[in-house]
């Protein structure tokens, strides 16, 4: 006989006791794998549920996602210095509007759970920085022409934050 | 102010670092702001890398101007960053790094800087504002005396510390050693793949609290126990929703 014991539900990531938290940040490629880009599996849905049904700060008003260099098709994560193809092929780039149009998907079912404003944040390699905006206005863009974000009161924010990459920022290789 | 604009663009700032005094004073602050010591040799040769570093910069007197530092070294017992490396004229070079404020060290072997830690690290301590320690080697007693050397520390990153098991028993340390200073600790806490979970309260008790504003982690084993503590303080919190304690 198989005795199953219930897992703890999630008591490492309870928020409840933080009083004065304003903000939640996820890192995107974990809410929706890259390379296999449909909804999340329930695990996923079920830490983010717990995480965001946890929060009782009155202060609390953003989720930012936070996505990184390897998030964006074209960007030649481990060359050094990094920089971007520009040969992407149409597959490629499929691909990536269909993980963008899948992570939309996800966002839309946490605002489902609680009202937060949308922060869709790159934080990449300063040479990479321009190309990672353009590429999430074109999906901010996507979904707006699809009325995919007429639930948000006001559209997503698009921060940029950049990391100096050892090459390209402030260092000097002696 | 032109050129500030140019922070990431080394061969520009370059550039204008050699064309007259004025924008050479303008931009050799932002040329030298981040120094990394990045030898591949180091697994060959213990010594080779880090004083050719130290003597290019320290003979042009730019070690005042450097910001951020990083002191990599390997995890092989005689690459770590230890007191080894360190002779009088080195010492004297490194005690030249006099406005860091961003410190990473990685591999560190606090036990062997005791008990004269002051002596190698103790130039830090006015001006370090972020700390970051990957794989740092210690008892639990040593890594917070380590940390606490850092008056005005804001942030923190501990990233990849063991757990002790069966195969291998904490060390002891010195159990009297007492922190020289509490440090602040207001700003962002990281803290990555890390089992020690007695090292978090130790370091809770003697800085009597923590109360970090911006926190991420992954893979942690008591992270309650620190949002927790930054109950009244925390305004930002990173999570990875693929973190393997939340599945």
């Amino acid at each position: 006989m198989i005795c199953a014991t219930a897992r703890p539900p999630l008591l490492d990531f309870d928020l409840s006791r933080n009083k004065s938290l304003r903000t939640l940040e996820i890192v995107a490629h974990c809410i929706v794998d890259r390379y296999k880009p449909y909804a999340p599996n329930p695990p996923i849905s079920n830490f983010l549920r717990t995480v965001l049904s946890t929060i009782t700060s009155l202060e609390f008003s953003k989720v930012v996602i936070i996505y990184r260099d390897t998030d964006f098709c074209g960007v030649a994560q481990y060359s050094r210095p990094p920089n971007i193809y520009t040969d992407t092929t149409p597959d490629q780039r499929a691909k990536e509007a269909s993980w963008h149009r899948e992570l939309f998907k996800v966002f839309r079912w946490m605002y489902g759970l609680r009202d937060f404003r949308l922060v869709l944040c790159a934080e990449v390699w300063d040479c990479v920085g321009e190309y990672a905006m353009r590429v999430l206005k074109q999906a901010v863009a996507a979904e707006k022409a699809g009325g995919r974000l007429d639930y948000l009161p006001s559209e997503p924010l698009l921060v940029y934050s950049p990391r100096a990459s050892p090459q390209t920022g402030r260092v000097m290789r002696i | 102010m032109i050129i500030a604009h140019l922070i990431y663009d080394t061969e520009s700032l370059l550039a204008c670092s050699l064309t007259c005094y004025s924008w050479y004073i303008a931009s050799v602050p932002h040329l030298h702001h981040t120094l990394i010591t990045w030898s591949r040799s180091w697994l060959y040769e213990s010594r080779i890398g880090w004083p050719t570093l130290l003597q290019n910069a320290s003979k042009l007197g730019l070690l005042p101007l450097t910001k951020k530092f990083r002191f990599h070294a390997t995890s092989f017992r005689r690459h770590r960053i230890s007191s080894r490396r360190f002779n009088r004229r080195i010492l004297s070079q490194f005690s030249a790094l006099t406005n860091v404020q961003d410190l990473r060290l990685d591999n560190l072997d606090i036990p062997s800087f005791m008990p004269r830690v002051w002596r190698y690290f103790g130039h830090f301590s006015p001006t370090v504002r972020s700390l970051f320690l990957e794989s740092p080697r210690g008892s639990r007693r040593e890594i917070i005396f380590f940390i606490g050397l850092f008056q005005h520390l804001q942030d923190l990153t501990l990233f990849n510390t063991r757990a002790f098991g069966l195969w291998e028993s904490e060390p002891t340390g010195d159990p009297s050693l007492t922190p020289t200073f509490a440090p602040p600790l207001r700003g962002r806490l990281v803290i990555f793949r890390f089992k020690r979970v007695d090292l978090l309260k130790d370091m809770i008790h003697f800085f009597g609290g923590i109360r970090f504003r911006n926190m991420e982690f992954l893979d942690v084993g008591e992270s309650r126990l620190l949002l927790g503590a930054c109950a009244g303080t925390l305004e930002t919190v990173r999570l990875y929703p693929t973190d393997p304690r939340g599945e």
